[in-house]
């Protein structure tokens, strides 16, 4: 199954133009979805996932015409939303049994050994019998996950998932992510260019609701193999260098500043070639759009 | 800090259109007070519209609706923060708890204050419109308009506002706000109930904190003109009451200052779970493949589990805890006092307890369908849950309908329960014979559709309104306004979606013809909501865009997947079941608004008026065959009259006045037809054309060929039928039902202008261009004693009349019963009077018991339901009483027989006919007499003044003019009440005597006309009945029983049965100055010629004791004497009276003042007199006029307690 987006517009009332011509071509497995905040990517997400209309364009999830058949989309979707909350005083056996409900699973007692079921894959079945209000945010994310995992959907988005998790939490639920299987489209749309790096074997860098980028991880680093130059710095120089280079990212190591260069060339003395990364190539590429539009 | 708190309060409210909107609601809501008669109706009559007290009472009712907006801006002060998560960034800051508080408190204060003035402004608005008539307002005093708002605004706004601030800020969460502003409307309510107990008029006045009982009881005796003119005083429990509130808003806010702390609030009774350890992955099962079904099977499954889902949150949620407790607190306090209706008592009879219930649970029924059907609706997007949910594919229509049900299930269970506690309330009465069945029927009939149609349409409301609180007042606006729509001529059933349907419920004749109406009204109501529940359905917000296109779009999609079919479905169902409603209300029973009907009464009066001096002839002689049908609710009836011509005109032009079928006035706000009336036959003994046929109005001329002259007498024979068809839009004509009728003789045709028929009332007179009428002859126009004033045409009649009913049934007419018989499956009863009556007469018929006695020669017999036998001791205990005394006293018995016969709840009264009393299922029958010197009985009461009118009415009549009413009405109140002080003893009759002085005090301050002296009564019952009493009681006092009986029995000698002339009030007059010594004529002259009152006070009592043991009583009173005028004026006059001076010592059983240790008559010449006493024992209390025999204003000054000196 391949979903296809086709020049979907969406400018909201206050006049945000949060997506602009966004073309998408994403087939199963793992799919990155990068961009930083207030790119458009929630956006995206809620339009896929049937909650609001573009105002054009359109999007093709296999046989299914998104915009004109949400209930069938919703059959086999599975949606974790950016900020979500739950009834805080049921269990979360409780509160996945009625999502469950809710996505078709009809027969009581299937629907029981399914919540079971994935309350221990996602590790809360020692928690189950415990009121959802009290649970911290990990905890939180794995039920949400749960939710998205019951109707046994074929596109599974998750926006912003690790976003105010802890380290360990972060790294269990990129693991319960990473087995949700291969025939499924999982769209992870998020402004960690880690968890891309980590899991995704396609992505897209989307900036102010443009695609900036598509394409394999692999391939997006030969875009800017070689290009990247490494220095350390004063804080006194920093100025002046910003006005000449294309500076890409400036990290404090020990107090002073660290700065990444893109530069064909080498680009003075003191710079270092270094071994490009996904973020180089995250920040090249919104620096540039960013400088673009200004 | 405080003024930067208070600032940004300040300007977060102003700048916010919602704030505009409030007081713009609230000017509207003011203005309407005023400028039109219809919204509030506080003022009637007389009473002007402007009057001081009718602003206070408007102000303070408007700030009782107004809690709804103190709510959101008191009560979110605090709970905002909490809401929008900018506590923690504002907690953190300098602010101080107090410079918070204050701040927040006062800002939201000053905000309530602005919009609270739009009610004074509003109120003033409208008494200047020109459209208003000049004689419903009175002179414009600022102050009556300001001063109710400084003293009744300001202070119920400063305790609620601390008490809602206090709980939004205590608890954080809204719906405890909510819940605290219902138990402030509960506890109004409790007073408002309270009032009802004579005694407990100051504790009422106290505890209410909208102040609305306190102005209630502070103008309760006052005149029509003091009403119009005086301010209501801030002094006593007025003062008091707002002391009260002011320290309590103070001790409110103490409290919250105190308990606050500027600290997150910790969520109740979340349990942290424990941080679950990175266990090793244990077997981990592979997710089961289970099915995914879509199909409508599986998906009605799941909306019975949403209701389960969402009903089980609701009952365990405090605020629904709460609402419930205080529903059912509300309704027990209701039941409680329902039992005790003004001094009286009654048996906890499901008949009148069931329908209570249904009708005090109905505010809490929409209370509870707006606040779970919003809250419902906004559930998930409240805790951001809604994402998870509108990306499932689980169809709207099984969440919101899950919703539905989920509230309508809430309500069922509340439901269930406060009629469960009525059921306990019974048996702690030890009333046994619960009824369940009755309990059932009004749950389902009237309880649960009317839950399930309010319900639909507030959630119907919220899905359209998508702003919560928006949705909330627009419904809570309906609901207050729905009442109001029938004041402005809205009156007709359809309009009114979602109105609990009216009926009554008899013991005797069960739901009468009432279920065929409530079904289709109410299946009506529910289709209805439940359109605007689908057209709701087909907008809802689904998804995170909630602007108008996409929902236009959502509704599209929905329209064409079942939502077209659905609210077609619910809409054809409203319509045809409206339809059904139509054809009933408006085309087989002629449904008309009131103004119109008021026109055509006008009109009737315009066309006929002037041959209202036609002459016409007087019935000697009536011969009746009645035929009931109660299976069919119908009658059938057929006689002959015989009159003469007692005028010295001829008579040639024949006024029949027949029972019109066309639609007439019942209220101020509702018309009725008689369209089951039809006449079937006219026929006379000569030659007579008819000249003008207009009976649907009740007249038909016939032209004689040749006229009567003096003395002719004149033969009809009449036949009629009544046979209603389906149901009418209001009130039903009961007089026949399947167990339980009550017929009298306004459906035979008589002879002359019917003047009853025309407009009573003034203001409808005004309305409708004609000049007011008065209301009765004077007392000294000869003409009043041509007529008797019970039947204008004919004195006194032979009778005879045969009544046959259904087999199971009897059937009773006055007269002696002569045969009994069975024919044709039917029961008849012929019955005859062997001497002439009065032209008064009505025919019963129902499956009684009788219960038969005799005494003295006379029948007793009481007909009634098996089950009312409650009363029949009393009712006997009365009769055999009366009997004696009466019969003794004034004059012998007329007849051999008294029957008292009950009829259905339909009707509250007893009325007199010869020897047969009528007698209410709801009163008398169902009447408790309770232990206790002070109770009264009123069972025996009642039956006493109904065999009194043997006497006063059917022996002797007055004459139609003033004063007539006077020795009818008030005569049998004071025969009662002495042989009811006989049997009770003396407390009791003081009770009475108390209640008494009550009625009248208060029935003068709603006198629509004037106020005349007793003598020259005008019909008026706080007259001739509660003053009648006072008056007959004082002046008995003053002259010696004896002396009041020789009077009495001189006047019947005289002219019993005597007629025309007939005589007036003054006859009586004559004989009473006859027995009053010269030193008392002036007493005969306060009581009956004049209005009189008294403003009589104990003002000092102290004693000491004295060396040989007796006591030494000083007492210092003060009395004042004031004539009035027909407005309720008063003016000073000089006092030189007798009045009782008593010193009474330890309370003795019958004895509530104590025992009386000197009672005796002292001249009072002066205002303040000084007396000193010398009594054996002890004195505990001491005054003036204790006993109240004389009519006082103020009646508990009179009395003190005496202290040691």
């Amino acid at each position: 199954m391949n979903l296809s987006i086709s020049n979907l517009s969406k400018t909201y009332a206050n006049g945000v133009r949060a997506l602009q011509d966004v073309s998408l071509d994403i087939s199963a497995g793992m799919f990155g979805l990068l961009g930083p905040n207030g790119a458009g990517k929630s956006t995206l997400m809620r339009t896929i996932a049937t909650l609001q209309e573009p105002d054009s364009g359109s999007i093709r999830l296999g046989e299914i015409d998104v915009l004109t058949q949400p209930d069938d989309v919703r059959k086999i979707l599975g949606y974790l939303p950016q900020e979500f909350g739950l009834y805080p005083n049921l269990s979360a056996e409780r509160v996945l049994d009625h999502f469950a409900e809710m996505k078709g699973v009809a027969n009581g007692g299937e629907r029981r050994d399914l919540v079971h079921a994935l309350l221990m894959q996602t590790n809360l079945w020692d928690a189950r019998k415990k009121a959802v209000g009290g649970f911290s945010g990990g905890m939180k994310q794995r039920l949400g996950i749960a939710i998205a995992l019951a109707g046994r959907p074929q596109l599974v988005i998750v926006d912003e998932p690790t976003a105010g998790l802890d380290p360990n939490e972060r790294h269990r639920f990129l693991n319960l992510l990473s087995e949700i299987g291969d025939e499924v489209i999982v769209i992870l749309s998020t402004h960690i260019v880690e968890d891309v790096r980590e899991l995704c074997r396609r992505m897209a860098i989307i900036n102010q609701g443009q695609v900036v980028l598509q394409g394999d991880p692999s391939q997006v680093l030969d875009e800017v193999r070689g290009h990247i130059w490494r220095k350390r710095i004063s804080k006194s120089e920093l100025v002046a260098l910003r006005e000449t280079l294309d500076v890409i990212s400036v990290r404090l190591v020990a107090g002073d500043p660290v700065i990444h260069v893109y530069s064909d060339a080498t680009p003075g003395d003191g710079f270092v070639a270094v071994e490009a990364n996904l973020e180089d190539v995250y920040l090249h590429r919104v620096g540039t759009a960013a400088l673009a539009e200004a | 800090m405080f003024w930067t708190v208070l600032k940004f309060e300040l300007s977060y409210w102003f700048r916010r259109p919602l704030t505009l909107l409030f007081f713009t609601l609230f000017f509207l809501m003011a203005f309407f007070s005023t400028a039109s008669g219809a919204f509030l109706l506080i003022a009637t009559g007389q009473i002007h519209r402007n009057a001081p007290f009718v602003l206070a009472t408007a102000i303070g009712i408007l700030t009782a609706i107004g809690q709804v907006i103190t709510t959101a801006i008191a009560g979110t002060a605090v709970l905002r923060d909490a809401q929008l998560g900018t506590e923690e960034l504002l907690f953190t800051t300098r602010v101080s708890k107090s410079g918070y508080l204050l701040g927040r408190f006062i800002g939201a204060f000053i905000i309530m204050l602005v919009i609270y003035s739009a009610l004074p402004v509003g109120l003033l608005a409208g008494s200047v419109m020109p459209w208003v008539p000049a004689e419903h307002m009175g002179p414009i005093q600022i102050a009556a308009y300001f001063q109710p708002f400084f003293m009744i605004a300001v202070p119920n706004l400063l305790f609620v506002s601390a008490l809602l601030f206090a709980v939004g800020a205590l608890t954080r969460r809204l719906f405890a706000v909510y819940v605290t502003g219902i138990i402030l409307l509960v506890a109004w309510q409790i007073t408002q109930t309270i009032v009802g107990q004579l005694d407990k008029l100051r504790l009422a006045s106290l505890i209410d904190p909208f102040a609305l009982t306190t102005v209630d009881v502070a103008v309760r005796y006052w005149s029509v003109a003091e009403k119009n003119a005086r301010l209501v005083p801030l002094a006593g429990p007025m003062m008091q009451n707002r002391l009260i509130w002011i320290a309590a808003a103070v001790a409110v806010f103490t409290v919250v200052a105190t308990v606050f702390r500027l600290r997150l609030q910790q969520g109740r009774a979340l349990r942290r779970a424990k941080k679950a350890a990175v266990a090793a992955r244990a077997q981990v099962p592979p997710t089961p493949i289970v099915a995914l079904r879509y199909d409508r099977a599986s998906w009605v499954r799941a909306f019975f589990s949403q209701s389960r889902f969402h009903l089980r949150s609701i009952l365990r949620e405090p605020p629904y805890l709460a609402i419930s407790l205080i529903c059912i607190i509300n309704l027990m306090v209701n039941l409680w006092f329902q039992m005790r209706p003004q001094e009286s008592a009654r048996w906890p009879v499901t008949s009148l307890f069931a329908p209570i219930v249904a009708n005090a649970m109905f505010v809490f029924t929409v209370l509870l369908a707006t606040l779970y059907g919003g809250e419902l609706v906004w559930r998930e997007r409240q805790i951001k849950a809604d994402q998870l949910q509108d990306s499932t594919p689980v169809p709207t229509w099984v969440t919101f309908g899950g919703k539905m049900a989920a509230v309508f299930l809430a309500i069922t269970v509340l439901v269930l329960i406060a009629n469960a506690g009525s059921m306990l309330m019974q048996l702690s009465q030890g009333y046994t014979r619960l009824e369940p069945g009755v309990y059932l029927q009004v749950i389902a009939l009237v309880a649960l559709p009317s839950a399930l149609a309010i319900t639909a349409l507030a959630m119907g409301v919220h899905a359209l309104v998508n702003q919560k609180f928006v949705g909330h007042l627009i419904i809570i606006a309906y609901w207050v306004l729905l009442p109001v729509l029938s004041n402005f001529g809205f009156d007709h059933r359809l309009y009114q979606v979602g109105r609990l349907p009216d009926f009554t419920y008899s013991d005797m004749a069960g739901w009468g013809p009432y279920t065929p109406r409530i079904l289709t009204i109410t299946y009506y109501s529910v289709a209805f909501c439940f359109t605007v529940a689908s057209l709701g359905l087909l907008v809802l917000v689904r998804g995170t865009d909630s602007t108008w296109s996409a929902r236009r779009k959502l509704a599209a999609l929905r329209w064409r997947r079942g939502g077209a079919l659905a609210t077609g479905a619910f809409a054809v169902a409203a319509i045809a079941f409206g339809f059904a409603f139509f054809r009933n209300a408006n085309t087989l029973n002629a449904y008309t608004e009131v103004h119109a009907a008021e026109r055509g009464v006008k009109a009737w009066e315009v066309k006929y008026k002037p041959l209202e001096n036609l002459p016409s002839p007087r019935l000697v002689s009536v011969s009746l065959r009645h035929d009931y049908f109660p299976e069919r609710r119908a009658a059938a009836w057929h006689g002959t009259l015989t009159a003469v011509n007692r005028d010295a005109r001829p008579v040639d032009t024949l006024f029949v006045a027949l029972p019109p079928s066309a639609p007439r006035p019942t209220s101020l706000f509702e018309a009725t037809s008689n369209t089951g009336v039809a006449l079937d036959s006219l026929v006379f003994d000569r030659e007579a054309q008819l000249v003008l046929d207009d009976t649907p109005n009740g007249v038909r001329l016939y032209r004689l060929a040749k006229p009567m002259a003096l003395g002719d007498t004149l033969t009809a024979r009449f036949g009629g039928r009544f046979e209603p068809r389906g149901y009418p839009n209001d009130a039903f004509n009961n007089d026949v039902s399947a167990n339980g009728s009550f017929m009298n003789l306004q459906y035979v045709p008589s002879f002359g202008y019917p003047e009853g028929n025309e407009l009573s009332d003034d203001e409808a007179r005004r309305r409708n261009g004609l000049a007011p009428k008065p209301r009765m002859k004077k007392i000294d126009d000869p003409a009043v004693r041509e007529t008797n004033y019970i039947s204008r045409e004919a004195d006194w009649i032979t009778f005879d009349e045969t009544t046959c009913t259904a087999v199971d049934q009897i059937s009773i007419a006055p007269g002696y019963l002569e045969r009994e018989w069975t024919e044709n499956g039917r029961r008849c009863f012929q019955y005859k009077m062997d001497r002439p009556i009065l032209n008064f007469y009505a025919t019963l018929s129902a499956r009684y018991e009788v219960t038969r006695t005799e005494y003295n020669g006379v029948k007793l017999e009481i007909y009634h339901l098996p089950e009312h036998a409650f009363a029949l001791p009393s009712m006997l205990q009365a009769s055999k009483d009366g009997l004696d005394y009466f019969g003794k006293n004034f004059s012998p018995y007329l007849y051999h027989q008294y029957r008292i016969i009950e009829f259905p709840r339909y009707a509250g009264f007893a009325q007199a006919f010869p020897n047969t009393i009528p007698y209410s299922e709801g009163i008398g029958f169902i009447y408790r007499k309770e232990e206790g010197d002070d109770k009264i009985d009123f069972a025996y009461f009642v039956t006493a003044h109904e065999l009194a009118h043997q006497w006063w009415g059917h022996q002797v009549v007055g004459g139609n003019g003033q004063g007539s009413t006077m020795f009818s009405e008030g005569l049998a109140e004071y025969s009662a009440l002495t042989i009811m002080e006989k049997r009770f003893g003396r407390e009791a009759a003081q009770k009475f005597l108390r209640r008494e002085l009550d009625g009248y005090l208060r029935g003068r301050g709603t006198e629509r006309k004037k106020e005349v002296p007793l003598l020259y009564v005008e019909n008026q019952p706080y007259i001739h009945y509660q003053k009648g009493s006072l008056a007959f009681y004082a002046l008995r006092d003053y002259i010696g029983e004896d002396a009041m009986n020789s009077a009495l029995s001189a006047f019947l000698a005289k002219w019993a049965l005597k007629g025309p002339p007939y005589p007036t009030a003054r006859d009586l007059y004559t004989e009473l100055d006859k027995e009053t010594p010269d030193s008392l004529k002036y007493v005969l002259k306060d009581l009956f010629e004049e209005m009189t009152f008294y403003d009589n006070k104990a003002d000092t009592a102290t004693t000491t004791k004295r060396p040989d043991g007796s006591w030494g009583v000083h007492l210092v009173l003060k009395a004042t004497k004031l004539k009035g005028d027909s407005l309720g004026n008063t003016k000073d006059v000089p006092i030189a009276d007798y009045v009782d001076v008593g010193v009474f010592g330890d309370r003795v059983p019958g004895q509530k003042l104590g025992e009386p240790l000197l009672v005796t008559k002292v001249k009072i010449t002066q205002p303040v007199t000084v007396l000193d006493f010398v009594v054996p024992k002890e004195p505990k209390k001491a005054g003036i006029d204790p006993y109240n025999k004389l009519i006082d204003r103020t009646p508990e000054d009179n009395v003190m307690a005496v202290s040691l000196r």
